[in-house]
């Protein structure tokens, strides 16, 4: 029977001596994994989890991490991932935001949040291991079912919205286990393959990752590297044959990573690029050093998984496309009349099919601007929904899309999707300036990087006390690169100010 | 080489609000700690460059340079000399 729910795709997995899960030293087999998933679940059900109730997720990129997504799942929960490296604050931004009843985590993030969560009312924080369960009986990896419908609530992923703090994208278990089914078609993901993950779990495609080669009973290798030759022994060691990346991690490979033309890499066979687009350099950097590899791009946004995929034939001829509709899936480009754009003429990217999230946690207003009625409904079926990327794409005569750019102001840096407003909220909080507004420009290694085009206040402190309160108060990904002072921002005749004017201006400045 | 050590640890410090001091010594790894991700690495690596008139290469990379606080210090502080 197909899975239908997140946590059936580990009981068809793999065996239970063989592999799924290695980090650093330690293996867990899919028996161990199992068996851990069930201890956990029972656990959270000890605790009084009913069905539906949030499980926050704060750890590092981990075997506990990978047992935590899939325990919650088995208990009726509905797991929240939260990014290792958020600060306090946006923790509790998300742990509030979702109402979580238990945290997930361990010691060294336990004190870091240092009493931040002090007012969630009746949260209760798991910071010390659930170990695998006693040698009580024959039932000790069965649970009670507590199966909750196919398109019920699985997980909520936070990721920055244009108006300021994140927002949770909420996703079904048919949204996950779609996003699972397609992708491991799209790029034929089998049993013996073994998978590299340094993508975050908080971050939709990394945790992709984690399903396809649990549904696969391949073998995932976790890491979090520091230095491009951390990839690249790892690769090595484990004869690695899939690699996900954003377009940082392709970076350090091809700047910062000089074991990469010593390396024998010859059992990757596939590496993919989401998050962000890849710069020809790059990208011909990667293809004379990894000969071999098919490069696999892809595009993307978390309200609707995947959206296409540049097969990777096609990279010679089209290196600046973002692909085509992913299997299952309808992606059609809107001008702003609502009609079909004709190949070669702009239009918002708009996407119909299974992976097509939920919306928002409760914000109903944001979820009808991205989910929005059909405008062509396939005859024969019920009308539903499609996601409204607000991404400008052009279409060739081929039905491959190329990016254009954001209707809004959103950053893209480093594979993070960044709202300006949080950063510049973050910045104003100094005291520093009268006015900020931050902006994204083009950068090789980062996709975007964040440039803040500030107005100082009087007798304010210099940058670099500033950079020194704003690393404290924000995410590293999400402290601007560079601080510039300007006398007054320009705005629009609305009176609103111009991003589309300051970023024209210093784009055109450093090329 | 101490100017060096000294960058090193105020930009590991400035990365790491909140960090306490003496965290971070001589012998700490820039590998195996969480001191700086990956991302920090590469930043450190420029700001190094830049400060000390250092040319930062593919090679400057080697794993073998990050290994302590103080072998970057000296990694840094040879190339200095060179030139």
């Amino acid at each position: 029977m197909a899975p239908t729910l997140l946590h059936h795709l580990l009981d068809g997995a793999g065996a239970d001596d063989c592999p799924a899960i290695v980090e650093e030293a330690e293996r867990l087999t899919y028996g161990g994994f199992r068996a851990r998933v069930a201890a956990l679940a029972r656990r959270l059900r000890d605790l009084g989890l009913a069905p539906g109730d949030r499980v926050a997720i704060l750890l590092p990129k981990s075997v506990r991490e990978c047992v935590a997504i899939f325990a919650v799942s088995a208990a009726g929960g509905v797991f929240v991932p939260i990014h290792p490296s958020l600060r306090p604050r946006q923790v509790h931004h998300i742990v509030a935001d979702s109402g979580a009843r238990v945290l997930l985590t361990d010691a060294a993030h336990a004190a870091g949040l240092e009493g931040a969560l002090d007012d969630c009312p009746g949260l209760r924080v798991l910071a010390e291991e659930v170990g695998p369960p006693e040698e009580t009986g024959e039932d000790a990896a069965a649970l009670p079912p507590g199966e909750p419908a196919p398109d019920g609530l699985a997980a909520i992923l936070y990721t920055s919205g244009s108006t300021g703090l994140p927002k949770g994208v909420m996703l079904s278990h048919a949204n996950l286990i779609a996003g699972t089914r397609i992708v491991r078609t799209y790029l034929g993901i089998g049993p013996g393959d073994r998978i590299l993950s340094v993508l975050p779990f908080s971050f939709d495609y990394g945790l992709n990752q984690l399903l396809t080669s649990v549904e696969q009973g391949a073998r995932i290798v976790l890491l979090t590297p520091r230095l491009g030759d951390d990839v690249v022994r790892a690769l090595e060691a484990h004869r690695i044959t899939v690699l996900a990346g954003v377009p940082t991690l392709w970076t350090l490979l091809t700047r910062a990573a000089p074991h990469l033309a010593k390396a024998d890499l010859s059992a990757l066979r596939t590496i993919t690029n989401s998050g962000g687009s890849l710069a020809l350099p790059t990208i011909e950097r990667l293809r004379a050093r990894l000969p071999h590899t098919a490069i696999v791009l892809m595009y993307g946004l978390t309200e609707a998984f995947r959206s296409t995929y540049l097969p990777p034939h096609e990279i010679d001829r089209r290196p600046d496309s973002i692909g085509r509709a992913i299997p299952e899936t309808d992606i059609f480009a809107l001008t702003p009349e609502g009609r079909r754009a004709r190949p070669g003429e702009p239009g918002i990217l708009h996407h119909r099919g299974p992976t097509v999230s939920m919306g928002y946690w409760k914000r109903p207003e944001d979820t009808a601007r991205v989910l929005v009625p059909d405008p062509f409904p396939p005859p024969g079926t019920e009308p539903g929904f499609v996601c409204r990327s607000g991404d400008l794409v052009m279409e060739d005569a081929d039905g491959f899309f190329r990016f254009i750019g954001r209707e809004d102001t959103m950053i893209k840096t480093q594979g993070f999707r960044v709202s300006p407003t949080e950063v510049e909220a973050a910045l104003m909080e100094t005291g520093a300036f009268r006015a900020a507004a931050v902006i994204g420009l083009p950068d090789p290694s980062l996709g975007q990087r964040i440039h803040a085009v500030t107005v100082p206040a009087e007798g304010a402190p210099g940058t670099a006390d500033v950079l020194q309160r704003l690393r404290t108060a924000l995410a590293p990904h999400l402290v601007p690169r560079t601080i510039e002072a300007v006398a007054a921002l320009p705005t629009t005749p609305n009176g609103k100010v111009d991003y589309k004017r300051l970023t024209a201006e210093r784009a055109a400045a450093e090329i | 080489m101490a100017d060096v050590r000294e960058a090193i640890f105020a930009f590991i410090a400035a990365r790491n609000p909140g960090l306490p001091s003496g965290a971070v010594t001589g012998d700490t790894s820039l590998v195996t700690s969480d001191a700086l991700d990956s991302i920090g690495i590469l930043d450190l690596m420029m700001h190094l460059g830049d400060r000390f008139g250092v040319e930062i290469d593919e090679d400057s990379f080697d794993l073998a340079n990050f290994a302590s606080v103080d072998t970057l210090a000296h990694f840094i502080d040879d190339r200095r000399s060179d030139v």
